[in-house]
């Protein structure tokens, strides 16, 4: 007989691959839609229901495929910067994650949504920022004319990921719980 | 979740978000606006900038910038009273206390030094698009009243 924590971690193992699979799938169909990716959401989710670590593992781990395989081109800094960057995502999903239940992703679907679009945005921010000045840096660009010229990319990118957070951070993060029960993190806490 | 239950803090993230949405927004647009601004300081035209009050006193503002003709009338310190026709651009009534008088049927108007010799300028002042280098002057004179005809420059 199967050793059910073996079951467990064969089913986490899957899901993280599944969405390290669906992130760069989405992200090469997406390459033509300037700062607009579901990758952020779906480091974000993962690091909600599986901790931190993983989250962050899986931002790390898409960015070192998609980093590389890149239509518009491969910088070592800059690879390291989103990487590290994307991670972020990964590591708020699990912080938050850890006071939340699902008893709580049910009964305050409004107020959840409105702080799923907000750590969306803020993280987004974040994210911009980092990656903006390890541009700056790596390409010998006047730090300030770098975060001046990225603020339309920004926008766009921190608006689009507090409306994909705020919209879709619920519904998938239900599907999961229905998907993968048992896990010991984020939204099965209850 | 204690940030849940309080909704002041979910309404200080939301003002936090919209505080660096408009922060970012307004950085960016200064700086477009500021750019914008020392790109048209640099594409000024510097220009001979003249007024004949039609009574044989004549100056030369020599070396005067502007955009349009308005600007550097502006800009030479001239005190420009007009009336503005909307797209039609602006139609000047007085220079430095010269006003245009129908009864005697004296006006204001702008010419263009060329090859040929004074060329009436065509268009309103706050219309016309300076180039490096031209010399224009602005002439107090009589027009005809029956076929607007006006002579040029002495």
């Amino acid at each position: 007989m199967d050793n059910p924590s073996n079951v467990v971690n064969g089913r986490k193992l899957s899901l993280i691959a599944v969405t390290v699979a669906a992130s760069l799938g989405s992200n090469y169909v997406l390459i033509g839609v300037a700062n607009f990716k579901i990758m952020d959401l779906l480091v974000f989710i993962s690091g909600f229901v599986f901790g931190s670590l993983i989250g962050a593992s899986v931002g790390v781990l898409i960015w070192a495929i998609y980093g590389v395989l890149n239509p518009y081109g491969f910088v070592p800094q800059i690879w390291v910067a989103t990487m590290l960057s994307e991670s972020v995502y990964g590591i708020a999903g699990g912080i938050l994650g850890r006071s939340l239940s699902i008893a709580s992703l049910s009964s305050n679907k409004t107020l959840l949504s409105i702080l799923f679009g907000a750590m969306g945005f803020l993280l987004t921010f974040i994210y911009d920022i980092a990656t903006n000045i390890a541009f700056a840096l790596t390409f010998n660009v006047p730090l300030i004319a770098a975060l001046i010229t990225g603020i339309p990319f920004a926008i766009i990118h921190q608006a689009s990921n507090a409306a994909l957070f705020g919209i879709c951070s619920i519904p998938l993060l239900t599907v999961l719980e229905k998907s993968y029960r048992g896990w010991s993190h984020g939204v099965s806490k209850e | 979740m204690v940030f849940l239950r309080n909704k002041w803090f979910l309404a200080l993230v939301c003002i936090l978000c919209w505080a660096i949405a408009a922060s970012l927004l307004s950085g960016y647009y200064y700086y477009q606006y500021t750019d914008l601004v020392s790109r048209l300081e640099k594409s000024k035209a510097v220009i001979n900038l003249g007024i004949d009050y039609g009574n044989g006193t004549r100056v030369w503002f020599n070396g005067t910038r502007g955009l349009t003709l308005y600007d550097a009338m502006l800009e030479a310190g001239w005190r420009v009273d007009g009336e503005s026709y909307g797209a039609m651009g602006l139609y000047v009534k007085a220079i430095n206390g010269v006003e245009q008088s129908v009864e005697q049927s004296m006006y204001w108007a702008w010419w263009l030094w060329t090859s040929l010799g004074w060329a009436h300028g065509g268009s309103a002042c706050d219309k016309y698009i300076l180039s490096n280098g031209e010399a224009i002057l602005w002439y107090y004179s009589y027009v005809d009243p029956k076929t607007f005809d006006v002579k040029p420059p002495p």
